[in-house]
């Protein structure tokens, strides 16, 4: 099965998990996750810039993302895009995640009868600047798990297994819906809804 | 899965550790103690710390499994989600004296009925901040965990994450438990039972 295919298979309401590593291809992935639900349906939650990559990639590439693109810019420098939201994650994270939280109900109700897609691209950025404190871990799983099952969105969240947490990344896993692992150029299914699914490779084209 | 759990689900009073890795599907096999107690006409008090139950449902939900949670009594411990019929929140865990004395407020509001059957979803995150601490870990278990090892008469499942949990944790609970259960993708496997005979 294509990954393009399968991820239009995700339900409204579910939360995707994407490991990937710092070698792997996942800038595709997350081009693909854009070209399949149409990149005016998407919010990118960029973590201190974790979107550069996929712009650097998208070059090389010869492919274009759009400059439009609504983006959640969590730290960093860059300005590209079109910011929606500033959030500053070296402050208190506890006014960091209520911020997000406030902002993103308003989002879904100023854009009533649309199907959001949410991208968090790098959230372990978060967990490491917190020097991996164990409560925010907990905190912050729990809030992104919070939204499992709010038919308003559907998300992915890319977290590069080389830099994160073991017990973090263990944590998503086990709350979230699917998850899918990319160690080079093949997205593989670890856990799926549907049993069948599970251990199989898909295609990027 | 085995009819070992079956066997458990058909008689009265024991502690039953279920083991979990991330990657696999408990929430089936706690479908399935639900489904068998309900069988027997028996509601179980559900303790949901940081909002296992809701994760647990969802994906029931989205493989197309429906467990009728209403009835079921919940006491919640942090996390924010209801799922089931909360009766109330224990905000508190690390001080485990108070944690208790909050715990008890609540469980006063349990229906009689639902007494003596519990499923604990979570203890890994109960314990996370300080499981790989021996003292305070050996605390929690003097002080909270080991207060029901006294009280034969009831059944207490306990689902434990193991890829999340530390070794001392996942050990020192194996030993409390009369029987422990191994969850791998869909299947169980026992690799504990109190009837070893002499």
């Amino acid at each position: 099965m294509k990954f393009s295919e399968y991820v239009l298979g995700v339900k409204a309401g579910e939360n995707v998990l994407i490991e990937h590593t710092s070698l792997s291809a996942y800038p595709v992935l997350f081009y693909l996750i854009g070209r399949t639900y149409g990149w005016g349906r998407l919010i990118l939650v960029d973590v201190i810039d974790s979107s550069l990559p996929i712009l650097r990639w998208a070059r090389h590439a010869g492919v274009e993302l759009p400059s439009g693109l609504a983006r959640i810019k969590a730290g960093g420098t860059s300005e590209w895009g079109r910011v929606i939201l500033e959030l500053d994650p070296h402050r208190d994270p506890g006014i960091f995640l209520t911020k997000f939280e406030s902002f993103i109900k308003n989002y879904y109700e100023e854009h009533p009868g649309e199907e959001m897609v949410t991208v968090i691209m790098n959230s372990e950025r978060l967990v490491l600047i917190q020097n991996n404190r164990r409560g925010f871990i907990l905190t912050l799983t729990n809030f992104a798990t919070s939204f499992i099952g709010n038919r308003r969105r559907r998300s992915f969240h890319f977290v590069n297994v080389d830099l994160a947490d073991g017990r973090y990344v263990a944590l998503l896993e086990e709350a979230f819906t699917r998850v899918i692992r990319i160690d080079d150029r093949t997205p593989k299914v670890l856990k799926s809804p549907v049993p069948d699914e599970e251990g199989k490779d898909l295609k990027l084209r | 899965m085995g009819g070992k759990l079956d066997e458990i689900l058909s008689k009265e009073g024991g502690v039953i550790l279920t083991e979990y890795p991330s990657l696999s599907h408990p929430e089936r096999v706690f479908a399935r103690i639900v489904e068998g107690f309900r069988g027997r006409g028996i509601r179980p008090l559900i303790v949901d710390v940081f909002d296992t139950l809701h994760l647990f449902f969802q994906n029931l939900r989205f493989a197309g499994v429906e467990v009728d949670l209403g009835d079921i009594p919940v006491i919640k411990e942090r996390g924010f989600v209801k799922v089931g019929n909360v009766l109330g929140n224990v905000e508190v865990i690390e001080d485990f004296e108070y944690h208790l004395a909050l715990y008890s407020s609540i469980a006063r509001k349990v229906p009689e009925e639902s007494r003596r059957h519990t499923i604990v979803l979570g203890v890994e995150k109960f314990t996370f901040p300080f499981m790989d601490e021996p003292p305070k870990l050996e605390r929690y278990f003097e002080t909270v965990q080991r207060r029901y090892l006294q009280i034969v008469d009831k059944t207490n499942f306990l689902f434990l994450n193991t890829d999340v949990a530390s070794e001392y944790l996942k050990k020192g609970l194996e030993q409390d438990s009369d029987y422990v259960f191994r969850v791998e993708k869909g299947k169980l496997y026992s690799v504990k039972s109190i009837q070893g005979g002499v």
